[in-house]
């Protein structure tokens, strides 16, 4: 099967913020949650890189081992979703996750000038990337729509970040393939970095890193 | 009676001791958790995963300018 | 208030060093290290696998760059302490957490068992006179129930999943935490105060003496019921628990609680992570003290229980139990 995941190309990406926004509109993302955010370093410095940062879909996901109900499943292709009608909102997944990826509609971020909801901590229910590939809900149906945002994968389509991503500089898809992708560009231009982020998302086994004692 | 009942829940809470993963087993290739309709599951790919999988990777190509700078064959 | 979110930190990083240092030590799952030939998806990585520049260093070691999105901490491209915390509670504190609680009963059930329940020897006088004053038991019971209420839910969030979800399954068992998260989130602040109310209510009384330390030395003895030894109003292992449970455990747990309830002050993750480690580390001690307080209170020692319920005891338990604050109120009388 497949095994989908996400290249930011750091050589390409020019910190237009076009996938977030591209993200929000795709899914109508509530207030205060980004499922994908931008993020320049070294800004305005020798080296300035951006990289556009979402849940990796990680091989051993931190948040699916700390989920005190289980609710965070993976499908085939390695994509980490998870059920809206089982989490609890105990936040536990947003300590844990190394990109920031789950985030709750009160706590994690407000809008601006917004002021805090949340004491005795209703955090709701946390919102994640899907990879534009819906949740549990009938694939398409208006329900998954409401909780997850479009399910594109089940168009036969790939994330909208990376499709309309004006560089190509972020990449979704296969791994083998997008690599071969990013692989082929690296050669012709001779330079180029390493794929941000796939050591802590994709370098521990199944399970390697914890559940151990 | 009342012995098979504290055994029955000595029993259970020592089940909650036992070593084994804490999430949910993946394998890959294969599927748990959640009952989810498969994405290759409609009409569109005749429930064929090997269709989706086909037209999905075709699809990750328009991702690669090369291929139009450098056309196969 | 960020010197109080400051002073907060300092606190939960001096407790989190003493207490988990055991834990930490038990650690034995190697780090992650790179990309070795080893991974499953190596033959993925293609031929640039393993060349990083300073600036990718950089910010995969945690520096926060600039970025559009409001989120706390949302430069930070990537933080690694998330994978600690996760092992070090899926790990060590659900394992020895997990054991902790079904030793402490059974080492109590054993010791009933063998030694029985402490017993008042003499005939009981028929007169009674005044333990605890109403306010006591007020405060006692409020505390009392919050605890019980609060170990019966935290245990289902740390311990839910592997002992609840096989049983019920996925959906009842979400049910289950809602209204369990909900009920412990509503009845934490609570216990809060009912900890400093116990602390400023119990706290004359539980003064070391001088005799105390003579409960000490003959504490085999003592509990199992072959000495007597004369005590004020408490005895060293009452104290024992004042101090070191209700007072000690209690502050850890309710500070580290409060931050772990309200995370409007822009607690970072790596705050949260500490404080729900503090969290469960002491609060998995304080339900096995706890436990070890319910069973003298009940099983353990006879007429314990009628003391806190009533607030009445007889005298010769007064007598034989506490001697010399039965003496005191004597002479008051």
């Amino acid at each position: 099967m497949a095994r989908m995941k996400f290249i930011c190309d750091v050589e390409r990406c020019i910190e237009c913020n076009a996938c977030v926004t591209a993200c929000k509109n795709e899914h109508e993302v509530p207030w205060g949650i980004n499922r994908r955010r931008v993020i320049t370093v070294n800004d305005g410095q020798m080296g300035e890189k951006s990289v556009s940062v979402a849940c990796m879909h990680c091989t051993d996901a931190p948040c699916m081992a700390v989920c005190p109900v289980n609710c965070f499943y993976k499908t085939e292709d390695g994509v980490v979703l998870h059920d809206k009608d089982i989490c609890i909102g105990c936040g536990y997944c947003s300590y844990a996750c190394p990109f920031d990826a789950p985030q709750f509609p009160n706590s994690a971020g407000k809008a601006p000038g917004e002021s805090a909801t949340d004491f005795f901590v209703a955090r709701g229910k946390m919102d994640k990337c899907t990879y534009c590939a819906g949740g549990p809900e009938e694939n398409g149906s208006e329900a998954e729509f409401e909780k997850y945002g479009r399910n594109r994968l089940a168009e036969g389509k790939l994330p909208l970040c990376a499709e309309m991503c004006s560089t190509k500089a972020l990449l979704a898809g296969d791994a083998p393939v997008i690599v071969a992708i990013h692989e082929h560009r690296i050669e012709q231009r001779g330079y180029g970095d390493t794929r941000w982020g796939w050591d802590m998302a994709y370098g521990r086994a199944e399970n390697e890193g914890a559940d151990k004692t | 009676m009342r012995a098979f009942h504290v055994t029955f829940l000595l029993a259970a809470l020592l089940a909650g001791c036992g070593e084994y993963r804490q999430s949910v087993t993946y394998e890959d290739g294969g599927y748990q958790g959640k009952k989810d309709t498969r994405m290759w599951d409609s009409e569109r790919f005749m429930h064929d995963p090997s269709v989706w999988k086909q037209m999905v990777n075709e699809r990750t190509q328009h991702q690669n300018e090369y291929v139009r700078t450098e056309p196969q064959e | 208030m960020s010197m109080l979110q400051n002073f907060l930190r300092l606190m939960l990083a001096v407790c989190m060093m003493t207490m988990v240092t055991v834990g930490y030590a038990e650690e034995a799952v190697p780090p992650a290290d790179g990309m070795s030939s080893a991974t499953p998806f190596a033959q993925e990585e293609g031929r640039t696998a393993g060349v990083k520049s300073d600036t990718q260093r950089q910010a995969e070691s945690g520096a926060a760059g600039v970025t559009q999105s409001r989120i706390r901490d949302a430069g930070v491209f990537q933080q690694t302490q998330g994978h600690d915390w996760r092992v070090l509670r899926n790990g060590p504190v659900t394992f020895y957490g997990g054991w902790l609680l079904m030793v402490t009963p059974a080492l109590m059930l054993a010791f009933y068992l063998i030694f029985g329940p402490l017993k008042v020897h003499s005939a009981p006088a028929g007169r009674e006179i005044r333990r605890f004053s109403r306010k006591e038991q007020v405060v006692h019971w409020s505390a009392a129930g919050s605890f019980v209420i609060l170990a019966l839910t935290g245990i289902i969030i740390l311990f839910g999943k592997h002992v609840l979800i096989p049983v019920i399954g996925h959906d009842a068992f979400s049910w289950v935490a809602i209204i369990g998260k909900n009920i412990h989130n509503i009845v934490g602040p609570f216990f809060a105060v009912a900890v400093l109310a116990m602390f400023i209510t119990f706290v004359r009384d539980n003064l070391f003496k001088a005799i105390d330390l003579q409960w000490l030395l003959n504490v085999h003895l003592v509990v199992t019921g072959k000495k007597h030894v004369p005590s004020y109003k408490y005895n060293i292992g009452e104290k024992a628990w004042f101090w070191g449970g209700v007072s000690f455990l209690g502050l850890i747990v309710s500070a580290s609680g409060l931050v772990l309830d309200f995370p409007t002050f822009e607690q970072t993750r790596q705050t949260m992570q500490i404080a729900n480690t503090v969290h469960g580390i002491g609060a998995l001690l304080f339900i096995a003290a706890g436990l070890g307080h319910i069973y003298m209170g009940t099983l353990g020692a006879e007429g314990a229980f009628k003391a806190m319920k009533t607030g009445m005891v007889d005298e010769t338990w007064a007598k034989e139990h506490h001697e010399l604050w039965y003496e005191e109120m004597k002479d008051k009388a």
